[in-house]
Formats: structure tokens, C-alpha cells, sequence
């Protein structure tokens, strides 16, 4: 599965798009962003194929996007590669984490179709769900990655706890948002278009940390080149795949017992 | 002027308040403060430029924010302006004895420092009426207490965006519980990871999924609390 892109998911178009189009185009010949016609969103059906999932014999993890190909590398490191299947959430949801349960439990049940009994994992944390992500899992019996976020499974909950207890104003990136702070954080949380509104937006934040997953230096660039954008002192702090290992390898033994 | 701008003096007080909504929308300051003077000159009571016009484009744009087809800067860019428009209706507002609906306490709890959604609920309420003593982010109890002590707020609200944080809004309101002063106040919570039943749970009174919802929940809550008290008054 390659990585996923931010924009993956689009945003909606507005009901009222007609009025508000013809308003400002009409009147003041101002943006029409809200009315645009955008590109169609596609279904998860669409994703995946008619077919739906291709191989309902192994064990599913259904994951964020935005953590694939850490997963895919600890799959790999651990000789799990082939023995789950795994498929993805769009990681713009990072923005918009009230999509994340709907979207969990409709790929858990099209998983089960004929297969109840098949293992399905969940490649998230709480990430601000609110515990609706773990209400889902409860009643379909999946397993998510323990924690709050995936700050603290990169970071480990204690040295995440330790570096948000040292300053709390602090703006957290991991390798796949430094790759793709642009279309994640400065145009997918809307700064490009409002740059004025910056300081609203991030003024109570101090620092930027990068919890880096890999050494690698442009990516550490681009990171820092986010923390100048968003005027934030800038800090690296390498974690690996922290407790996403851990979860991992929880995985080993209902995947070897799959047929 | 150029081709394609528009005098807000040539337009219909309903085409005016429509066009005002799409400059709310579109964040437009200047627009909002010129189209608020019109209304005024027009002979329009300050509240009801404020709720027929401000208050209804941000409710639009509360509703558009929800369904994510405004992102935060836009939702604040709006903010913006419609402050912009208060800032000129305030003071009118005081002189012309709109109705006070009630007063809030605010702030975002320990922790916690996101206050854009705080902000937001802030200045709807505001503008529907509402006193509101806002004490910003990185709340510990005591800070929710004395405010509570100095203003006598009708409503206690508590924001938090994460949720390592959203279960210290069940400290503050066993705090009250404790010190006996829990049903002297409505306790109203909000933030993106909160939900009904966690609100629920700690024993708040309300859970505001957004500003707009923050202020029809007010209302609602101020109103039974009034007429309550009509009651007891009346037995």
C-alpha cells in the first residue's frame, strides 16, 4: 500500500454554495471557494474494489493514513508482512477525528461480511475521538494502539508526558506530518488562504517538537523549515516506531493462528 | 470604487442583511462595519442589528465550520468581522437597554491551551446578549472558583481539545459539588473530543457541540433556570 496523501479526503461543498457563489462572484467578483465544484470524494467501496478486501483469511488492520508506512515498516521488521492485510483511513481525518469511528466500524463490518469471527485490529489511538473510536471497538471487539495519540505511541506516554509537562505550548509533528506539513497543517487547516489569522490560530504555542520515526535529514529540513513558518522554536526528539513495535507485535500470535 | 464593487447604501435592508452575511462569511471587516452603520442610520435598535444580521451569518458560519466546509481560520476571519461590528453596537447595546440574557464564565482547562473554539463561544454569546467574563486557557480549579466568586455567572462553561484533558472538567465540577455550590450555576462543556455522554458523566448540564449550539443551550438552560425561580417566586 503506498503512502496516503493528505488529499485523500476533500472538503464538502456547502448547501448553500448556490446563494453564497452567485453573492460574491455576482456582487464583488470576490473567491468563490465554498462553491467550487470540487473533486468527488471517493467511497470506500470505490477504494477498495467491487471485490471488497482481497484476502478475508488473514487478520485485517484498519489504520490511519497518516501512520502506513511506519506500519508497513514495522510489519516488515517483524516478518508480519503477509500475514495481515491492511487497509487505510485518509489521514486528513487527523483534522477531523469525528470522522475516525464511522469510519472504523464501517470497514470493520464490510471485513466481516461472512467472516464474523475475523480478526480486525485498529491502527489508532484515542487520536480525539473521545472514547467514541473505543465505544466502537468495545462492541466489535477490535484493538486499538493504547494511548491518547500517535505522539504518545512514537514518543512513548511517559517522554511525551515529560515533554508536554515541560511546555505545554507545544505543536507536535511526526515523520509523515513534516513530509506533509503543506497540504496537512498549512493549507489543509486553511493558513494558506489566511495567512493573517496565524497568530489566532498559534499563538498560545511556543515550540515545535518533531518526534522523528527515522533519521533522515531532509525530512528533519522540512520540520524545521514548518517550526519557521509557524514561528516556533524548533526541537527534534528521535522515537522510532515507539509503542507502535509494541503493538505490532500483539499482532503475532492471532496472525500466525490465522488459516 | 471599481467595476465590480458594490455600495452597500444602494441595496434594500434584506438584500443588505444578505449581503452582510456573505461579507461575515467572506470575513470582510470593513464591509461588516460600514453595512452595521447603514442598518443603524436605517433606524434599526442595535439588537436587532446584531441578531437578525450579525448573529445569523455566524450562526451560518458555525453550521458551515461543523460541516467542514470552512476551516478555522475562515471561522475566524468571520469572527473578525462580526467583532468588528460589535465593537460599534456594544456600546449602543448598554444605551438602549437590550436585554441582558444571562452572564458566563469561561476558560480552558488545565492543560489545555487551545482556545480558538473558546474564543468562538465567546463572542457568539457576546453577541447574543450574554456577559461574559472569559479567563483563557490553562485553567486549574482555582482559577474557575474565584471567577465564579467575583462575577455570580449564571453559566460556568469549560472548553478542552484534547483528551488528556476534557476529564479535568470532572475535578472543577466535583470541586462545586464539594463546596456545596453546584446547583448555583449551569455547567456547560464543549471541545472536539467531548460528546453527550461524556458530559453526562462528569455531571455537566449541557455538552455544546459548537458555538451556535453554546448559545441556543444557554438560552435554553437560562430560561428554565428564570423560570424556575418565576415559579418558586409565584408559590
Amino acid at each position: 500500500m503506498p503512502e496516503q496523501t493528505p488529499d485523500d479526503d476533500q472538503r464538502p461543498t456547502s448547501s448553500r454554495s448556490g446563494r453564497r457563489t452567485g453573492g460574491r462572484t455576482g456582487r464583488r467578483g470576490s473567491s468563490s471557494a465554498a462553491g467550487t465544484a470540487r473533486k468527488p470524494v471517493p467511497t470506500i467501496e470505490a477504494r477498495e474494489g467491487a471485490a471488497g478486501f482481497r484476502h478475508p483469511e488473514k487478520p485485517l488492520l484498519i489504520l490511519c493514513g497518516a501512520i502506513a508506512s511506519e506500519t508497513q515498516a514495522v510489519l516488515s521488521a517483524s516478518g508480519l508482512s503477509d500475514a495481515v492485510e491492511i487497509t487505510a483511513l485518509p489521514a486528513i481525518w487527523h483534522n477531523f477525528p469525528e470522522r475516525i469511528p464511522e469510519g472504523v466500524e464501517t470497514k470493520a463490518l464490510r471485513a466481516r461480511k461472512g467472516r464474523a469471527d475475523r480478526p480486525v485490529f485498529v491502527g489508532y489511538a484515542d487520536c480525539g475521538t473521545g472514547g467514541m473510536l473505543d465505544e466502537v471497538c468495545e462492541r466489535l471487539d477490535l484493538q486499538r494502539i493504547a494511548g491518547p495519540h500517535c505522539y504518545s505511541f512514537f514518543a512513548g506516554e511517559a517522554r511525551f508526558n515529560a515533554l508536554a509537562d515541560a511546555e505545554l505550548g507545544t505543536f507536535y509533528l511526526t515523520d509523515y506530518l513534516a513530509r506533509h506539513f503543506e497540504p496537512l497543517i498549512w493549507q489543509g487547516m486553511g493558513l494558506s488562504a489566511n495567512p493573517e489569522m496565524q497568530d489566532a490560530m498559534f499563538g498560545s504555542y511556543t515550540r515545535l517538537v518533531y518526534l522523528a520515526q527515522t533519521d533522515d535529514a531532509a525530512l528533519t529540513a522540512q520540520a524545521e523549515d514548518a517550526a519557521r513558518r509557524l514561528d516556533l522554536r524548533f526541537e527534534r526528539v528521535f522515537t522510532g516506531y515507539g509503542e507502535l513495535g509494541d503493538f505490532i507485535d500483539g499482532l503475532r500470535p492471532k496472525a500466525s493462528a490465522a488459516p | 470604487m471599481s467595476d465590480d464593487e458594490l455600495d452597500l447604501n444602494t441595496l434594500n435592508d434584506d438584500e443588505l442583511v444578505e449581503q452582510m452575511g456573505d461579507d461575515l462569511y467572506d470575513g470582510l471587516k470593513e464591509e461588516i462595519e460600514v453595512g452595521t452603520h447603514i442598518l443603524l442610520d436605517r433606524g434599526w435598535t442595535p439588537y436587532d442589528v446584531l441578531t437578525k444580521s450579525l448573529v445569523a451569518g455566524m450562526t451560518i458560519v458555525g453550521e458551515d465550520f461543523r460541516d467542514g466546509i470552512l476551516y478555522v481560520p475562515e471561522v475566524l476571519m468571520a469572527a473578525n468581522a462580526m467583532k468588528a461590528g460589535m465593537a460599534i453596537l456594544k456600546p449602543l447595546l448598554a444605551e438602549t437597554g437590550a436585554p441582558r440574557i444571562g452572564s458566563m464564565v469561561i476558560g480552558t482547562v488545565k492543560g489545555d491551551i487551545h482556545d480558538i473554539g473558546k474564543n468562538l463561544v465567546s463572542m457568539m454569546m457576546e453577541g447574543a446578549g450574554f456577559e461574559v467574563v472569559d479567563i483563557g486557557i490553562n485553567n486549574p480549579v482555582e482559577n474557575y472558583l474565584d471567577a465564579i466568586e467575583e462575577h455570580k455567572p449564571d453559566i460556568l462553561g469549560m472548553s478542552a481539545l484534547l483528551t488528556t484533558t476534557m476529564p479535568y472538567m470532572k475535578v472543577v465540577i466535583e470541586t462545586l459539588v464539594e463546596k456545596g455550590i453546584r446547583d448555583d450555576y449551569i455547567v456547560l462543556v464543549g471541545g472536539a473530543p467531548l460528546n453527550e455522554a461524556f458530559a453526562e458523566s462528569i455531571g455537566a448540564d449541557g455538552y455544546c457541540r459548537d458555538a451556535a449550539v453554546a448559545v441556543e443551550t444557554a438560552k435554553e438552560f437560562v430560561a428554565r433556570r428564570h423560570n424556575m425561580i418565576g415559579a418558586r417566586a409565584n408559590a
